[in-house]
């Protein structure tokens, strides 16, 4: 038993290892082969764990070596795009100009209902919008809607404004990140003062978060209460 | 760079493992293929003496590489050999000679299927 619990953990460790050697991907825009390789991988680590007869070295050995692998793949299709192309495909445009590429929905094998789909998990429920679909080698669908369907930007009504900044987390559950204070430009003077103007401790604060432009927005903890009885 | 470099000792890891688990076994093959040859050479011309000497030698032997052997071998093979070895020493004790040279013949034969599993091959690939 303890051989099995020592094993997962060891593998576990190996995995999150090996994925992260891999790069950062969310599991839906896997490119093929890194969808083979996780699928090889999450495989080959559970056969060890299943049979205790079986060295973990020969699940090891495998999963490193994916990894290389995975790792020379990627880098050859960095380097060349007709060997990315065989590797992972090329986009595909499925509505060209308003209209729909029958042609390529059949070689895709991509039916009606999975472009509906598609364009409804882009917010689009009307086919009459969409200017251009393309579908991406992770099999997302990309869309290009037409200017009358577009939503109205700024830049359209030629407004002029600022670009928006992005606030960082500077008191975490009572807990004070100097990193993001570093990051916003401000210092534990500034905390301490804000804090005190709002009649807060850091032990008070739940959630704080700050711009370079020092402004800011303060999460109180809720209190509990006390049952009695 | 510092994922190429990890890339590349994990290049050389998998490499290093693999070619010292096929020369570990070719050693402990060639080793154990030998002392139990001569073992059963000395049984068939009736040195008794002789053949438990060798037997008792290639038993300790086989039990001390088991141990390495375990760590890229699946078990049971490496277990299939330690029974057949295990059976060597009461029956060159009881006078049991065919059946201690057939005991001989079938760890011979183990021990080359184990060395013939680890070749890097097409055969063992496919």
């Amino acid at each position: 038993m303890f051989i099995v619990m020592f094993r997962a953990i060891l593998l576990y460790i190996l995995i999150i290892i090996a994925m992260r050697l891999m790069g950062k991907r969310q599991l839906g825009e896997l490119q093929p082969s890194e969808l083979v390789t996780t699928i090889l991988v999450s495989n080959i680590a559970s056969i060890p764990i299943e049979d205790p007869n079986l060295p973990m070295v020969l699940s090891a050995v495998p999963i490193l070596t994916l990894v290389v692998f995975e790792y020379l793949m990627s880098s050859s299709a960095l380097k060349s795009k007709r060997f990315s192309q065989v590797l992972s495909g090329k986009p595909m445009v499925i509505i060209d100009n308003g209209i729909i590429n029958q042609k390529t929905m059949k070689k895709l094998r991509f039916t009606n209902d999975d472009l509906m789909e598609s364009l409804r998990s882009n917010s689009i429920f009307d086919l009459q919008d969409v200017l251009y679909a393309i579908v991406e080698t992770t099999g997302k669908v990309s869309v290009m809607l037409k200017y009358d369907a577009q939503t109205v930007t700024p830049k359209m009504l030629s407004l002029k404004g600022s670009d928006p900044v992005i606030p960082s987390i500077v008191i975490s559950d009572g807990k004070v990140i100097k990193e993001a204070l570093k990051t916003c430009n401000l210092g534990r003077g500034w905390l301490n003062k804000t804090l005190e103007e709002n009649h807060y401790q850091i032990s008070d604060i739940f959630l704080m978060t700050a711009d370079v432009n020092a402004q800011y927005y303060i999460v109180p903890k809720q209190k509990t209460e006390k049952q009695n009885g | 760079m510092a994922r190429k470099i990890a890339i590349i000792c994990i290049s050389l890891l998998v490499l290093v493992t693999s070619g010292i688990s096929v020369y570990h076994t070719y050693q402990v093959r060639e080793t154990m293929s030998g002392m139990i040859t001569e073992a059963k050479i000395s049984a068939e011309t009736g040195e008794k003496e002789k053949a438990a000497k060798l037997a008792e030698q290639a038993t300790a032997y086989w039990e001390k590489e088991e141990q390495a052997l375990i760590i890229f071998i699946h078990h049971t093979e490496v277990d299939t050999l330690t029974d057949v070895m295990a059976k060597l020493p009461s029956l060159i004790e009881h006078d049991d000679l065919s059946e201690f040279c057939s005991e001989l013949d079938q760890a011979l034969n183990i021990m080359e299927h184990i060395w013939m599993t680890q070749l890097p091959v097409i055969q063992n690939v496919l």
